[in-house]
């Protein structure tokens, strides 16, 4: 409860000074180039990995790719390159999140 | 992967296999590792490629999951370097064909006088030869401009030369002395070189036989070169070796001397010319539409690649020339484009003005072609006749022009028949 408010405050504060959250809260960062490729920056690793399905750890959730023979161009510490065809790019758990407060 | 990051250090493309593959991504993650082309066609199979520094700390990550790895690529320069040096022979050979390319660029191999008139070739090809410059000889020490001047004081002939090394060709180009100049060492006429009557005239040497207003045909003597001697006084026409005034003589035969005749001869010269133009008329116009025909050629052969002939009726033809040199002097390959472009007949119709403005055009530009750069336009008149659907133009053009030319005299010629009367410096 109390790091939801600290968020809170936080989030407040960098909308305030015109900051952008992703840096300021660590969050993940999604770019889609037309639905060949995928750039997700500040994640925290993969939890699944199979040609068509892609789950990956970030701050506050995980995000879902979906799609077919999707690959890994480049991972390292900050940023996963994703290639293949991607069908649905999703976020569960940070939607959950967001209706509970 | 990039060339410059990956290329040059060498990777490896691996499979790992196990079940805990992204346990495995995720640790080599965090040891900063970067994995890159990770693909997993199967379940329990994952594929990346990792430079060769990180392969070697991705070890204890694979033996703490206890996964199986196989190399099944070696990529890059370091694994180039090492399959090349197992080819030592090879490389000897690659570096010495490289070496020997370099060397011999520096040499020049052909000596092209194409642009050298032939009457000269075989000279300036001895001043080369004289100057050091064979087939063969290193292009380093050649001074283009060393050598430019060197034919042109060996060679009287030449008025301008101009040498040019590109890539292992050397190439000369000359210019003769322009014939007027040759001639001055021979006795010559000044002659009209066509009809017309003489406006002004002007004696640099000779004796002048036509007077202003004189009507002259093409080829009648303007300024005779044969003179009589006793024009120059008794110290000439007695002494066999005295060469009279500014004028000198070429030659003498019993009373009569020889020199270059020279002057400025203005006269009147007309031109007529006429066109017809019809007020209807055909015309063939392009019609847009156009297909292609290529021949590969070798020497004298040609091979026809696919169509040959036009499909249209009614077409021009225009032909495009590509020229591949082949190496050796072997000759050329030739890529031959012909284009077929369809026509169609059109009917012009056209005012009964244009008609006539456009006959005019037409024999003014006729007149231009025959007229003399130099020459002035004193005056001109058009007639214009009409008969059935034609225009014609009729122009008469008079100018004013140089008619002076040069015309070779032999020693022991007699004078111009009407020389007698006239009288040098007039």
């Amino acid at each position: 409860m109390r790091s939801i408010h600290r968020k809170g405050l936080i989030s407040g504060a960098s909308k305030l000074l015109d900051l952008p959250e992703e840096v300021v809260l660590n969050l993940p960062k999604v770019t889609v180039v037309a639905g060949v490729q995928v750039i997700i920056e500040n994640h925290l690793g993969i939890i699944l990995y199979q040609p068509d399905c892609l789950r990956i750890r970030a701050r506050g959730g995980e995000l879902r790719l979906e799609g077919q023979r999707l690959s890994i161009a480049s991972i390292s510490a900050t940023e996963i390159v994703v290639d293949g065809r991607v069908s649905s790019l999703a976020f569960p758990s940070f939607a959950a999140q967001k209706e509970e407060k | 992967m990039g060339f410059f990051r990956y290329g040059l250090q060498g990777y490896v493309v691996i499979r790992v296999k196990g079940a805990r593959l992204e346990t495995f991504v995720n640790m080599a993650n965090r040891e900063g590792i970067v994995l890159s082309n990770v693909s997993r066609p199967v379940p329990d199979r994952l594929y990346c490629s990792v430079s060769v520094k990180d392969f070697r700390r991705l070890r204890p990550i694979i033996k703490s999951l206890r996964l199986a790895v196989e190399i099944r690529r070696r990529r890059g320069l370091p694994f180039l370097a090492r399959r090349l040096f197992q080819h030592q022979a090879l490389m000897v050979g690659i570096v010495a064909v490289g070496l020997l390319l370099y060397l011999a660029s520096g040499f020049i191999w052909f000596i092209n006088l194409d642009n050298v008139p032939p009457e000269v070739r075989v000279q300036v090809k001895a001043v080369l030869g004289q100057a050091g410059i064979t087939t063969g000889v290193r292009s380093r020490g050649i001074e283009v401009r060393e050598l430019e001047r060197l034919l042109l004081t060996e060679l009287e002939s030449l008025s301008w030369a101009a040498v040019e090394i590109r890539g292992t060709a050397l190439f000369v180009e000359a210019v003769l002395r322009t014939s007027f100049e040759e001639k001055r060492d021979q006795p010559c006429h000044l002659v009209a070189a066509k009809s017309g009557v003489v406006d002004s005239l002007i004696t640099f040497a000779g004796l002048p036989v036509v007077r202003k207003g004189q009507t002259v045909q093409a080829g009648d003597v303007l300024i005779s070169g044969v003179v009589p001697l006793d024009y120059f006084g008794p110290e000439v026409y007695n002494n066999e070796n005295v060469a009279p005034g500014p004028d000198s003589l070429l030659g003498r035969a019993g009373r009569w001397g020889y020199l270059f005749a020279d002057g400025l001869v203005q006269a009147l010269t007309w031109y007529d010319a006429a066109a017809e133009v019809r007020y209807a008329s055909q015309q063939r116009e392009r019609t847009g539409r156009q297909t292609c025909a290529y021949y590969l050629g070798l020497g004298e052969r040609t091979l026809a690649l696919g169509r040959k002939v036009s499909p249209y009726v009614e077409f021009e033809t225009e032909e495009q020339t590509w020229y591949w040199p082949l190496p050796w002097r072997l000759g050329e390959i030739r890529l031959v484009r012909l284009v077929y472009r369809e026509l169609q007949t059109v009917q012009i119709k056209i005012e009964p003005e244009e008609a006539k403005l456009e006959a005019l055009r037409l024999a003014r530009a006729k007149i231009r072609a025959q007229l003399p750069p130099e020459a002035t336009i004193l005056d001109e008149q058009i007639r214009f006749l009409t008969e059935d659907g034609r225009v014609r133009a009729e122009v008469l053009v008079s100018a004013r022009e140089d008619i002076g030319l040069h015309r070779r005299v032999a020693v022991g010629e007699p004078p111009p028949a009407n020389w007698e009367g006239f009288v040098i410096n007039d």
